[in-house]
C-alpha cells in the first residue's frame, strides 16, 4: 500500500471512526450524569 | 436508527466508481456541510413540536406550511412502500444462504427466478408485517429491537470487515479504497456524489429523526444525538466499504469494474454470493452478509412505517388503527414494486430526487421558525453538553439550500444523458419527465388540501 493511501486511511478512519467514539464516551457520560429517567417534552408521549 | 441498506450496498459501489480516496475526503466534507445540520434541525422541530413531519411544520414554520412537511411524509412514505420489497429481498437470500439453496441454484438464475415473482410479493408482505409488529407495540417496541438489531448489525458488519481484510490480496482493495488522486477533486461530479452518497447514508432531512425525536426527554442532547448519528452511520458505510472492496479484490480483481458496475441489486444480490461462494467458509459469511442487509433493511423500514403511523396519529388516530391503515398501504403500493423492478427503479427513482427537496424544506420551515430562535430554545437547550455556535444558521439558511438546489438541477440534467430521446417521457422509468410528472401531481395535491391540514391541526401559541 502506497504512503499516502495509509496517510489517508489514518485521516479518514481517523476522524470517522476515532470521532463516533469520542462521542459515544461523551454521550454515555452525560447519560450516566443524569438523574432518573427525565421528562419527556410535552405533547410527545 | 439510521443504518439502512445503502450503506452496505450503495457506499462501496459509489466510492469504488468515484475516484476512492478523493471522494471519501468530499463525503466527510458533506457529513458536516449537510447531514448533521439538517439531523439538528429534524431533532430540533420533532422535540419543540412533539408531532410528526406535517404537524411539526404547521406548528413550528408557521400556518400554512403543513404541505411541506407533507411533502417529507410522503417522500419517505413512498420510499417505505418499495422499501419493504428489498427489505423481502435481503430476508428471502437469508433463507437462502442458510438452506444452500443460493449456491446450489447459482447466484444468477436464483435472482433472475426471483426478482419480479409472486415469491417476492409474498416476501414484501412477510418484510412489512414483521416490521408492523414492531411498531404494533409502540416506541417501547421499537426502542426494545432497535437495541438489540443494531449492535448485532455493528457486529456482524465488523466480523465482516475483518474476515474482507484479512484474506490473501485484500489489501489491493483498502489501496484501491484510499488512494488519493487530488486531481479528481476538481471534478464536480465526485463532489455531487459524495453529496448525495452522504445524504441517503444518513438520511439526514428525511424526517425519520424528527419522528423519533418526538420522544425524546426534554433534557436530552441534540447536538450530541446529530453528531453521533451522523458519525456512527459514517462508520458502518466505511466499514461496508472495506467490506465490499477487499472482498472484491481478494477474490476476483478482475471483474472489478464489472461488479462495481453492476449497480445495487447486482452487486449485493449477483456478486456477492458469487464472492462468497470461492472464499473458505464462504457459506457461514454469506448469512452474516445477509443476515447484516436483513436487520439493516428491517431497522430502517421500522422507521419509516413509523413516521407515516405518527402523521395519522397526530390526528387523533389511536396507534394500532393508524399502523392498520400504514399496513394496508403498504401492502397495495408495495406490490407494483415488489412484481416489476422497471416500476422498483422508477419509484426509487422520484423519491430519491425528492428527498433533496425534503432537506431544502427542512431548512426553509427552520428559517420560518427563526434560526436563531431555534438554536438557543432548543438545539442548545438546558442539559446539552455539546453547544452549537451561530455557524449552524449560516449552514442552515444559506449552504443546505444551495447544496439542494444544485443537487437536483444535476440529477435531473444527468438524467438527460441516460435516455436522450425519451427523457421527458413521463412514462419512462428513470426520466425527467416521470420526476416532474409525479413531482407536479403529489405538490398540487398537498398545497391543495393545505387548509385542510392546518385545520385538524391548530397552530398553538407558545
Amino acid at each position: 500500500m502506497s504512503a499516502a493511501a495509509v496517510a489517508l486511511m489514518v485521516l479518514v478512519a481517523g476522524f470517522i471512526w476515532g470521532g463516533f467514539v469520542l462521542l459515544l464516551a461523551r454521550a454515555v457520560r452525560c447519560e450516566a450524569n443524569k438523574s432518573g429517567p427525565g421528562e419527556r417534552v410535552p405533547g410527545g408521549s | 436508527m439510521a443504518v439502512g441498506t445503502g450503506n452496505i450496498w450503495r457506499f462501496p459501489r459509489i466510492v469504488a466508481s468515484n475516484g476512492g480516496g478523493s471522494f471519501l475526503v468530499a463525503w466527510v466534507v458533506f457529513l458536516l456541510l449537510w447531514s448533521v445540520p439538517l439531523m439538528i434541525v429534524e431533532f430540533a422541530f420533532g422535540k419543540r413540536a412533539g408531532r410528526g413531519a406535517v404537524g411539526a411544520f404547521e406548528k413550528l414554520a408557521g400556518r400554512g406550511s403543513g404541505w411541506m412537511g407533507g411533502w417529507v411524509a410522503l417522500c419517505a412514505t413512498a420510499i417505505m412502500f418499495y422499501y419493504s420489497v428489498v427489505a423481502g429481498w435481503c430476508l428471502r437470500y437469508l433463507w437462502a444462504a442458510l438452506t444452500g439453496e443460493l449456491e446450489r441454484q447459482g447466484a444468477e438464475p436464483f435472482w433472475s427466478g426471483y426478482a419480479g415473482s409472486p415469491a417476492a410479493l409474498l416476501t414484501h408482505a412477510l418484510a412489512l408485517l414483521l416490521a408492523i409488529g414492531v411498531v404494533w407495540f409502540g416506541v417501547r417496541g421499537i426502542e426494545r429491537v432497535a437495541t438489540l438489531l443494531i449492535p448485532s448489525l455493528a457486529v456482524l458488519v465488523v466480523i465482516l470487515a475483518i474476515r474482507a481484510v484479512t484474506l490473501p490480496g485484500a489489501v489491493r482493495g483498502l489501496e484501491f479504497l484510499f488512494r488519493p488522486d487530488w486531481q479528481a477533486l476538481g471534478d464536480v461530479r465526485i463532489w455531487l456524489q459524495a453529496l448525495t452518497q452522504n445524504a441517503w447514508d444518513t438520511g439526514a432531512g428525511w424526517g425519520l429523526i424528527l419522528t423519533y425525536a418526538i420522544y425524546m426527554r426534554a433534557r436530552e442532547d441534540v447536538p450530541l444525538n446529530a453528531f453521533l448519528i451522523g458519525f456512527g452511520n459514517n462508520s458502518m458505510s466505511l466499514l461496508a466499504g472495506i467490506m465490499v472492496l477487499c472482498t472484491v479484490f481478494a477474490i476476483n480483481p478482475g471483474a472489478r469494474d464489472e461488479i462495481v458496475g453492476a449497480g445495487n441489486e447486482g452487486l449485493t444480490f449477483i456478486w456477492m454470493p458469487q464472492l462468497f461462494a470461492q472464499m473458505p467458509a464462504g457459506r457461514v459469511f454469506m448469512v452474516l452478509f445477509f443476515l447484516a442487509l436483513s436487520f439493516a433493511a428491517l431497522t430502517s423500514l421500522i422507521s419509516m412505517i413509523e413516521l407515516a403511523s405518527r402523521i395519522l396519529m397526530d390526528t387523533g388516530m389511536p396507534r394500532r388503527r393508524a399502523v392498520g391503515w400504514v399496513t394496508g398501504a403498504g401492502l397495495v403500493f408495495g406490490a407494483p414494486s415488489a412484481l416489476s423492478l422497471d416500476f422498483l427503479h422508477n419509484q426509487d427513482w422520484v423519491w430519491g430526487v425528492g428527498l433533496m427537496l425534503s432537506g431544502l424544506f427542512f431548512a426553509l420551515g427552520a428559517r420560518r421558525f427563526g434560526l436563531e430562535r431555534l438554536r438557543r430554545e432548543v438545539v442548545n437547550a438546558d442539559g446539552c453538553d455539546l453547544r452549537i455556535g451561530r455557524w449552524w444558521n449560516f449552514l442552515v439558511a444559506v449552504v443546505v439550500p444551495v447544496e439542494a438546489v444544485i443537487l437536483m438541477v444535476w440529477w435531473l440534467w444527468e438524467a438527460r444523458g441516460w435516455d436522450p430521446g425519451g427523457w421527458l417521457d413521463p412514462f419512462r422509468p428513470e426520466s425527467v419527465g416521470t420526476v416532474l410528472l409525479q413531482f407536479g401531481v403529489a405538490l398540487v395535491a398537498l398545497v391543495g388540501v393545505n387548509r385542510w391540514l392546518g385545520r385538524r391541526r391548530p397552530v398553538e401559541v407558545d
